[in-house]
């Protein structure tokens, strides 16, 4: 999406609103640019999403303009010169406390937080090209269907799938919930079944509804899931530990109850 | 050429246990080179393969896991490895981290590459390798899932949120590998054997002019999500049937379908 | 070949038996490898957690001061548990002596780094694929694509016994001989493990547990205290669990929620699981000749591992074996040479040692513990019997009368206790 537009899409969530056409992501090119716009004003607090592009940007805009970072953070307390901010470490199975002194940069997990409402009166600015600091060739990603970090349902299928033609199962159960669906990282990247996973080192995605099936729950998956209203888990091991942290779960094989529920579904609709 | 690999050894988080207050219990959990730090140190020493180079290994703390997590890098085949010696690193900020790595290179410099892992397997936080760029002012690829190493650059592609980006970059630079990136080297006996009498370099914050940050009050305890954990039963053509018909009532219950 | 690809003598496995030959073959000067496949010395061991000390008192001066004991055993305890209730025996001695808890990785590492000062070599991660035999003479180890030359190879692979069957050294132990010991150890404190066991900081409780938790499967139940935690786990033959189809974790989760361990491992958080095979054949499982042309076989490779009935003593025998190795082969390279006969003082040290007299006088214990019947029949008829004697109502009995009883109740014939106890007098 061009600047302008972008721009001109969040007008309202913000006071002053800086935009550049930089062309797909040169984390160099990127950061001088935010340094151009910080310099303008002295902040106190950077924000940045939880998402690879995020940690980069904030990492390169931080080691220069603050010496205060976390990452991960889903709480944040003001204080006269610091901020206390709640983190995920560990993969997501402990939190840590911490204070950091101002001026702070800060990633936060997408769902922490409800959207502002848009009602501030926005001065949108414009940003001068930066120097390319190497060559980028971008392919975006094809998604199929809905884009589970855009879905208030979201499908996911493990490691308790077979075969890629059983992820059929995933994608009619996603589609009768108008749902999206996607899967856990070892069947994105080991199996090729799909081009995105949930999970740390994929997308975070918070919706009113995730299923997880054959899903055994490990953190780093749990990790980009974790702000979900419901989660509900599906899965023959009933030690897996998606148990420990599902709001309704069935101990039971798959391939019976994933049939059952599309039948039942399709029988009420 | 001469290459950096910055290493940290992490908490394995699946071993991960807590006391009955939630305090995680570290001194059982296994701890060692993360994954994506290993592969990190694996495209330096195809590059010391293909085209020739020293590749020096370092670390950021001086506890046993932090030592041999250096030994594991040299039996692997780096040529040299140091420690920097700095107490409690499991608590210091990021960007000391970043400023010993970049200090480091400076010191012992100049490089022509700094690959370190896209994150570590704890925290994750996926900034050191940015912040050693905006230090050093060299250029950056994170998350590289493929990289090749050239004489005078460096092609990687990268997934990122929204799709994949291939780079080329010119050195110095950091370069970021996430674990897709290759199958790490298991250590050879005679590498093994050979890295025995390789020693592990020690170096002093204080040689590297570094001021330590420590995060004060840092508490650390396990993250309980609230969660309801209805667990039902579906072992039977019956118990299926009852199970399911019960979580849809939940479910639209809760306003979610 | 360079120097690091020659050795005088390489070890394969890093355990007790393992480091203690690399530790006294590097002290008496020999160029000396250990090789182990695991990631970290003593990554493939488990053991309950006791070690009996004798041996280190013998050979390892100033230990006490440098290796990583948790607890000195000063209660011994055997507990004998039923559905209405349990006996239980202890004994008390004088902390610092006999017997003393240990996690097995400290104190692998201590042994570990006790060679390397001496100048051996400790190598993790080394997978050794083949023992080199040329002309009948163990002449080294090939590990991956690498060979390594030595004139001694000290087989100390432990219960796992791959490379011996592949050079048929010792051929492959059946179900019954062998048995799997599952622990887990439990964070509960220091302060709450003295206070329920009545013990000061360094004083120890070790527990032998038979009875309805292990449900009557040939096998016997452990609990250790170190300094934080406890460790509890079972024994059982591997064989018991092909014919019930048990699993093994589920095991040790029903001795440790038992009556008689709940109140004292309250508010403790599990830390680790962990399962390992003992080879349990007895004096009969152990190896005849354990030495050949250029090798050795040391600690549960060999089978020296004890089973008396009430404890099982593994460390203590393989340290020994270790230790006596690295003398046979002195003695060979002294003598110039590496032929099975200058390597037979080995067999003669071992029979002279605590090893093979121990193993003989406890030669029938294995087939006695093998007998499902003392593990279920006699727990309930020792509880009954002494239920009997302290709470049958109005009328007081005398010992016998409620004995009688019970063996009615179990449908135990007097003259099957006799003969049993008789055979139990002769094994254990």
């Amino acid at each position: 999406m061009p600047g302008r537009e972008l721009a001109e899409k969040v007008s309202g969530l913000y006071g002053e609103i800086y935009y550049s056409d930089l062309g797909p992501f040169d984390p160099l090119a990127y950061v001088s640019a935010l340094y151009e716009v910080a310099s303008s004003f002295s902040a106190d607090i950077a924000v940045f999403p939880c998402t690879g592009k995020g940690r980069v940007l904030a990492g390169l805009f931080s080691a220069k303009n603050s010496r205060s970072t976390a990452t991960d953070v889903y709480r944040v307390e003001s204080k006269k010169n610091s901020l206390v901010v709640r983190r995920l470490v560990y993969g997501g199975k402990a939190e840590a406390s911490l204070e950091l002194n101002l001026p702070a940069t800060l990633c936060l997990l997408q769902g922490s937080y409800a959207e502002a409402e848009a009602n501030l009166a926005s001065r949108i600015n414009k940003v001068s090209k930066q120097n390319q600091s190497c060559r980028v060739e971008f392919i975006p990603k094809k998604v199929e269907g809905i884009e589970p970090d855009k879905a208030e349902v979201v499908v996911v299928g493990g490691r308790g799938i077979r075969t890629k033609e059983d992820l059929k199962m995933i994608i009619e159960l996603a589609g009768i919930l108008k749902g999206a669906w996607s899967v856990t990282r070892p069947l994105a990247v080991d199996e090729g079944w799909s081009e995105t996973w949930i999970g740390i080192t994929g997308l975070t995605v918070s919706p009113k509804l995730y299923i997880g099936i054959g899903v055994s729950g490990q953190p780093h998956h749990m990790m980009g899931a974790r702000s979900s209203k419901i989660v509900v888990a599906i899965n023959s091991d009933r030690n897996a530990p998606i148990f420990e942290e599902c709001d309704y779960g069935i101990v039971g094989d798959l391939y019976v109850v994933v049939p059952e529920m599309i039948k039942r579904l399709k029988n009420v609709k | 050429m001469r290459i950096i690999v910055a290493l940290k050894p992490t908490y394995d988080v699946s071993q991960l246990k807590f006391d009955s207050e939630g305090v995680p219990l570290l001194d059982t959990c296994p701890v060692t080179l993360g994954e994506a730090d290993k592969c990190a140190l694996e495209e330096a020493l195809k590059v010391k393969g293909s085209l020739g180079a020293t590749v020096v290994a370092v670390t950021v703390g001086q506890s046993e896991a932090h030592i041999k997590g250096i030994k594991d890098a040299l039996a692997m085949g780096a040529d040299e490895g140091y420690i920097i010696k700095i107490n409690n690193a499991w608590n210091i900020s990021s960007i000391t981290v970043a400023n010993a790595i970049a200090r480091f290179a400076v010191v012992t410099g100049p490089y022509d590459i700094v690959f370190t892992g896209s994150g570590a397997g704890d925290t994750h936080s996926s900034i050191i390798g940015p912040m050693v760029s905006a230090l050093l002012g060299y250029r950056l690829v994170a998350n590289a899932d493929k990289v090749e190493v050239k004489e005078q650059k460096a092609t990687a592609k990268c997934t990122m949120e929204d799709g994949t980006y291939n780079y080329e970059v010119e050195f110095p630079a950091v370069i970021t590998v996430t674990s897709e990136a290759n199958e790490p080297r298991i250590p050879t006996l005679k590498a093994i054997l050979r890295s025995k009498n390789m020693q592990v370099k020690e170096i002093g914050p204080e040689q590297l002019g570094l001021s330590v940050e420590e995060y004060k009050d840092i508490k650390v305890i396990k993250h309980m999500v609230e969660r309801k954990r209805v667990i039902m039963e579906a072992s039977d053509q019956k118990s299926t049937e009852e199970s399911v018909v019960k979580l849809l009532t939940f479910l639209k219950d809760e306003g979610v379908i | 070949m360079t120097e690091q690809e020659r050795f005088d003598a390489i070890v394969v496995g890093a355990g007790p038996s393992g480091l203690s030959a690399g530790y006294f073959l590097a002290k008496k000067g020999l160029n000396v490898a250990v090789l182990e496949r695991g990631t970290e010395v003593g990554s493939k061991n488990v053991f309950g957690g006791r070690i009996y000390a004798h041996v280190f008192d013998k050979n390892f001066q100033g230990w006490r001061n440098e290796a990583p004991v948790e607890r000195w055993v000063k209660k011994e305890k055997m507990a004998l548990l039923c559905k209405s209730g349990s006996v239980s025996f202890e004994f008390e001695r004088e902390k610092g002596q006999g017997s003393f808890t240990a996690f097995l990785n400290p104190f692998l590492n201590w042994l570990s780094s006790l060679v390397e000062s001496e100048g051996g070599t400790v190598a993790t991660g080394v997978k050794v694929d083949s023992i080199n035999f040329e002309n009948g003479y163990a002449r080294g180890v090939t590990a991956g694509p690498d060979k390594l030359e030595a004139d001694y190879v000290v087989i100390a692979e432990g219960a796992n016994t791959l490379l011996s069957e592949k050079h048929g050294i010792k051929r492959a132990p059946g179900l019954d001989e062998t048995s799997l010991g599952i622990k887990e150890v439990i964070k509960l404190g220091k302060d709450t493990i003295n206070k329920r066991l009545s013990l000061e900081d360094d004083e120890g409780v070790a527990q032998f547990i038979l009875g309805e938790p292990l449900q009557g499967l040939s096998g016997g139940g452990f609990f250790y205290t170190m300094k934080e935690y406890v460790t509890v786990g079972a024994v059982v033959r591997l064989s018991e669990f092909a014919r019930k189809r048990y699993n093994a974790k589920d095991l040790v989760e029903d001795l440790r929620l038992s009556p008689y361990l709940t109140k004292v491992l309250e508010g403790g958080t599990l830390v680790e699981y962990s399962a390992h095979l003992v080879p349990e054949s007895g004096f009969k499982g152990v190896l005849k000749k354990p030495y050949g042309n250029g090798f050795l076989v040391a600690g549960d490779a060999a089978g020296f591992l004890l089973n008396t009935g009430f404890t099982i003593r593994g460390v203590d025998m393989a340290v020994e074996s270790g230790r006596l190795a690295a003398e046979a082969i002195a003695k060979a390279h002294s003598e110039g040479g590496n032929s099975e006969e200058l390597l037979s003082s080995y067999g003669k040290l071992l029979d002279e040692s605590f090893i093979m007299k121990n193993l003989r006088k406890f030669s029938r214990t294995a087939d006695f513990l093998s007998d499902n019947k003392i593990y279920k029949n006699y727990v309930n008829l020792a509880c009954s019997t002494v239920k009997g004697v302290f709470d049958e109502g109005e009328e007081a009995k005398r010992a016998f009368e409620s004995f009688r009883k019970a063996l009615n109740i179990q449908g135990i014939s007097f003259l099957t206790v006799l003969k049993d106890a008789w055979e139990a007098y002769r094994s254990i």
